[in-house]
């Protein structure tokens, strides 16, 4: 074997396993002192404002309600997704939006603000106007968005 | 004190290790093998415990009897080849359960006239093989190059429609791959290193687990990379490229240590043969024409390589969790919305790629023997930290180098032959967790946690072996430190 004893080369090794220990440290830290009380918290805002009103309901992060028994009417990304590739219709979702059927919709932002980052993908925008057309902001709890019918 | 009572004693353990290890896999292969566990029923997961655990000692057991059959391998070739044949024949034995590529070899074979229109459009939506890909693969084209197609074809002529016979097939060839790489190798070492150079590649659980059991066709580049080592120890660099390069016709990753060979030789022919002014002519002139033809050749897949660099506008990223970039990318985007800066991170991580390729070359173009000993580092490095999406698979190559990484990095190097592979049975537990979907706590967790295992074992080892001249499995007792 070429056991060459040279000008090691490891240094930028080291600096990349050293950097991804330490990502991983502080993420993992940030992880468990942040963000897990957050969706504990969401978790029992959801499962308030769900208690409220037993019709079927429209939550954003969908398996907060998934764990209650109360299946997802819509799982959004995939939703939004599919009826922009033309592979899904979101018609019946915005008739069913438009008549108020759905007793509660939880989301993590403000339907009346502006809708960017990962929240634009989840939602079309005929979605989120048949939304905000027909909801009114009924409770904010945990930094979740709680609405009811007009 | 090895007499050879004892070394006879500690091979027949090494290789009792591995193949229990490899045979160990069936616990996990059954529950999730596919060609018969798709997303639409994937084990719950309260209830993979059992699978999980056998999975770690499935490594565990590989990983000793690597370690044990490198230190007390033969040093005739052919006694570890053979041993090495018992292993990888044991990892034929569960089916592939940890990526669905080998599906979609199965039906490329089938659609080799036409790999690059969508695969449900060749072979028509019902038929058997285009019924058990993935949905979303049923329409995609073929990644890889004519020389897979051709080996994808042949599977196909044998297999007909039998879906688990084309998954067996394509570990059997992947199993030859290894071994074949593994024996290019023994031969590039020669003499009393050659059996353990053998084994240290074929026993690598890298090479057990994903060029055997998931016959990832990244085996073939394996080959190539042994072939490359074989010809530039023989004084033959350029060949040595031509080897490397051959590797493109498999796919496109193959490109990466092409690159490193094909500019090394190229920086060495110019630095023997040129002024030093003349030097910055032609390697200005080569640089414009690279991108010209670049420009002509890379046009038409544009959008792939967008697809990689991403563009300001995207919210989400296409890279791996274990790689740095990646984490950093996604907490700018997630807890800052700050979309530009990330994607500013990954044009720069990717230069830096470039940058390193360059760096790498210039090394390895000051001997043979510094070209074959910066390979490993490259390869291994390059996958790591600038490829940005990275695949255990794509460390197959690796292996086939390992036995030429230099001392301050020999053993980290190794170590991604196991680390890479650790990390598993979070992938099990949570790569069909879409529908119904899961938190992305849980979900950043396991990523978070699959970094830690991929980059710590690797620091441990780089922190330790600092000042090592000669990589421990060295000729004379590699130990040996400065």
């Amino acid at each position: 074997m070429l056991a060459t004893a040279s000008a090691p080369a490891s240094p930028l090794f080291t600096l990349h396993a050293l950097g991804s220990v330490i990502q991983g440290g502080l993420w993992l830290v940030f992880l468990l002192v942040a963000g897990l009380p957050r969706l504990l918290a969401e978790r029992e805002a959801v499962a308030r404002a769900l208690a409220e009103d037993p019709r079927p309901a429209i939550v954003e992060q969908s398996w907060f309600a998934t764990r209650l028994g109360r299946p997802p009417v819509v799982i959004p990304f995939l939703a939004a997704q599919l009826e922009v590739a033309g592979l899904w219709s979101h018609q019946p979702l915005v008739d069913a939006v438009a008549r108020g059927d759905f007793g509660r919709i939880v989301v993590s932002f403000d339907l009346e603000g502006e809708t960017s980052g990962g929240h634009a993908d989840r939602f079309h925008p005929v979605v989120l106007r048949a939304m905000r057309d027909r909801y009114r902001l009924l409770t904010r709890d945990a930094g979740l968005y709680v609405y009811a019918p007009k | 004190m090895s007499t050879p009572r004892s070394d006879l004693r500690a091979r027949v353990a090494a290789v009792a290790a591995s193949s229990a290890g490899a045979l160990l896999l069936v616990v996990p292969a059954m529950r999730y093998r596919i060609d018969r566990v798709t997303c639409d029923a994937w084990p719950e997961l309260t209830s993979t415990a059992r699978e999980q655990l056998a999975f770690v000692a499935a490594i565990a057991l590989l990983t000793v009897g690597w370690a044990t059959m490198v230190r007390r391998a033969p040093a005739r070739l052919g006694p570890v080849l053979l041993l090495a044949a018992i292993v990888h024949a044991a990892a034929i034995v569960p089916p592939p359960f940890l990526s669905q590529d080998p599906l979609y070899y199965a039906a490329l074979g089938h659609a080799a006239h036409a790999p690059y229109q969508p695969i449900s459009t060749v072979l028509g939506a019902e038929h058997p093989l285009v019924r058990a890909l993935p949905a979303e693969w049923r329409l995609g084209t073929s990644a890889y190059f004519p020389g897979f197609h051709a080996v994808a074809w042949a599977v196909a002529r044998v297999a007909g429609d039998d879906v688990a016979l084309h998954l067996r097939l394509f570990q059997l060839v992947g199993a030859l791959t290894m071994l074949a790489a593994a024996g290019l190798v023994g031969r590039a070492v020669g003499g009393d290193g050659a059996g353990r150079a053998a084994a240290l590649v074929a026993f690598a659980p890298l090479a057990i687990v994903e060029g055997t059991t998931s016959a990832h066709n990244d085996g073939w580049l394996a080959l190539a990379a042994a072939g490359f080592a074989l010809l530039a120890t023989r004084g033959r660099p350029r060949l040595g490229a031509l080897a490397l390069v051959a590797g493109v016709a498999i796919k496109l990753t193959a490109v990466v240590p092409a690159a490193y060979s094909c500019l090394a030789e190229f920086i060495a022919a110019a630095r023997a043969r040129l002024t030093t002014r003349r030097r910055w002519l032609v390697a200005l002139t080569v640089v414009a024409a690279a991108i010209v033809v670049a420009g002509i050749v890379a046009a038409p897949h544009l959008r792939k390589l967008t697809n990689v660099l991403g563009s300001p506008r995207d919210t989400v990223d296409q890279c791996t969790s274990r790689t740095l970039d990646c984490g950093v990318r996604f907490g700018l985007r997630w807890l800052w919305q700050a979309h530009t800066a990330a994607f500013v991170i990954n044009v720069a991580f990717r230069l830096g790629g470039v940058a390193f390729l360059l760096w790498a070359a210039l090394r390895g173009s000051r001997s043979s023997g510094r070209l074959v000993s910066t390979a490993p580092l490259f390869v291994g490095l390059f996958y790591l930290a600038f490829a940005g999406y990275s695949q255990p698979w794509y460390f197959l190559p690796l292996a086939a180098l390992l036995p030429f990484a230099e001392g301050p990095h020999a053993r980290a190097l190794a170590s991604l032959l196991v680390t890479e592979v650790a990390w598993y049975p979070m992938h099990l537990l949570f790569s069909c967790t879409e529908v119904p979907p899961l938190p992305p706590w849980v979900e950043g967790t396991a990523g978070v946690l699959q970094m830690l295992i991929v980059n710590l074992p690797p620091l441990v080892y780089l922190l330790r072996d600092r000042r090592r001249t000669a990589p421990p499995w060295a000729a004379g007792d590699g130990a040996a430190r400065a």
